[in-house]
């Protein structure tokens, strides 16, 4: 019963890792325009997902401040509630694109992975088109629509007693979408690739 | 066309939506979006937003990158390969007792975290390595590990 880890099935891992290295070779039969679009993308992508992780740190200190403060000198921040939950919520929208790039997030793939490369890319391009673009098109519209309003407002966050701007933490909806549909647009060309050549690039 | 009849319509389609494959919170996205302007009227776009910026205002939540960070710095550190060694020797002569050791641990964390993501996700990182070195089944020992998440709702 005992099954080696190098000769387990590892298509899941494939599905996930299979966009893993950024600066992996592209295929020769792939056109120069879609090959130059994707390299960028990509790039850009990993740029914002590396830069984006260091808000790890500040959400780290600000954690780490207000229990020393709070249970060692009885001295509670009213900031530090409102910056943790701010820079996890940063954390996880503007993370997106990067999770996009390297396909993690969440499939139920019982069946997908079952199908030949040209089925996945063809259905992957077509949900594509018609699910993704226009559900985060719509979304961008509005949650900008959303982050302008709480700007010209100036509004302030009314559940806490620091009440701090939520302009800014409202401006990385828009932003972290506006990530999302320049990922979506190389995971596009992707899947392209793969319903027409029969391999993912 | 009812309501009720648009609900059932959204959930047979939404079912069919996510097995075929695609990332399940875009499928969500899409089809909240549609039905609910079926249903709603563009009222429904409003509420997306609000209901977006309120998980992601959401305090638990904060909880999961911490949890991360901290496995992983502990997984860097070689601490957890140690103490699951440790373990390994002090049940050695009990069958599967890194599973029980993984399942321990995870009872804590489930206390400790309350978000199974985070649980799981920080077993995978510390427990996974040392039970494949072991030459641990890998089926069962990742079966371990999120039957052990799971404990953490």
């Amino acid at each position: 019963m005992s099954v080696v880890a190098e000769k387990l099935e590892i298509t899941d891992e494939l599905i996930a890792e299979r966009r893993g290295d950024p600066t992996g070779k592209l295929p020769e039969d792939m056109p120069v325009w879609m090959g130059k679009i994707i390299t960028k993308i990509d790039r850009f992508s990993l740029w914002i997902g590396r830069i984006v992780c260091w808000l790890t740190i500040p959400l780290f200190g600000a954690m780490v401040f207000e229990v020393v403060a709070r249970y060692a000198f009885i001295a509670p921040t009213m900031w530090a509630y409102d910056i943790s939950r701010m820079l996890a919520g940063a954390l996880f929208m503007l993370g997106a694109g990067y999770a996009l790039s390297k396909g993690v997030h969440i499939r139920a793939d019982f069946i997908y992975r079952t199908w030949s490369v040209k089925t996945q890319g063809k259905v992957d391009l077509f949900l594509y088109v018609f699910f993704y673009f226009p559900g985060l098109f719509v979304f961008l519209w509005m949650s900008t629509d959303f982050a302008y309003l709480s700007w010209i407002r100036g509004e302030r966050g009314m559940d806490t007693a620091w009440m701090p701007l939520m302009a800014p933490i409202k401006t990385c909806l828009p932003v972290g979408v506006l990530f999302l549909l320049i990922q979506g647009i190389s995971e596009l060309l992707k899947s392209y690739f793969a319903a027409t050549k029969g391999r993912w690039p | 066309m009812t309501n009720e009849i648009l609900g059932m319509i959204m959930i047979g389609v939404m079912l069919f939506a996510i097995f075929i494959g695609f990332p399940i919170s875009f499928t969500l996205i899409f089809l909240g979006a549609v039905f609910g302007f079926l249903g709603f009227g563009s009222l429904v776009f409003y509420l997306m937003t609000f209901q977006f910026s309120s998980v992601m205002l959401e305090q638990t939540l904060a909880a999961v990158p911490l949890f991360i960070f901290m496995g992983i710095l502990m997984e860097k550190a070689g601490l957890m390969e140690r103490l699951f060694s440790a373990v390994q020797l002090m049940l050695s002569r009990v069958r599967g007792s890194l599973f029980i050791a993984v399942l321990f641990v995870s009872t804590i964390f489930a206390a400790a975290t309350g978000i199974v993501g985070a649980s799981v996700t920080i077993l995978g990182i510390m427990a996974a390595k040392t039970m494949n070195r072991s030459n641990y089944d890998v089926k069962l020992a990742a079966g371990t590990i999120t039957a052990g998440g799971t404990l953490g709702i």
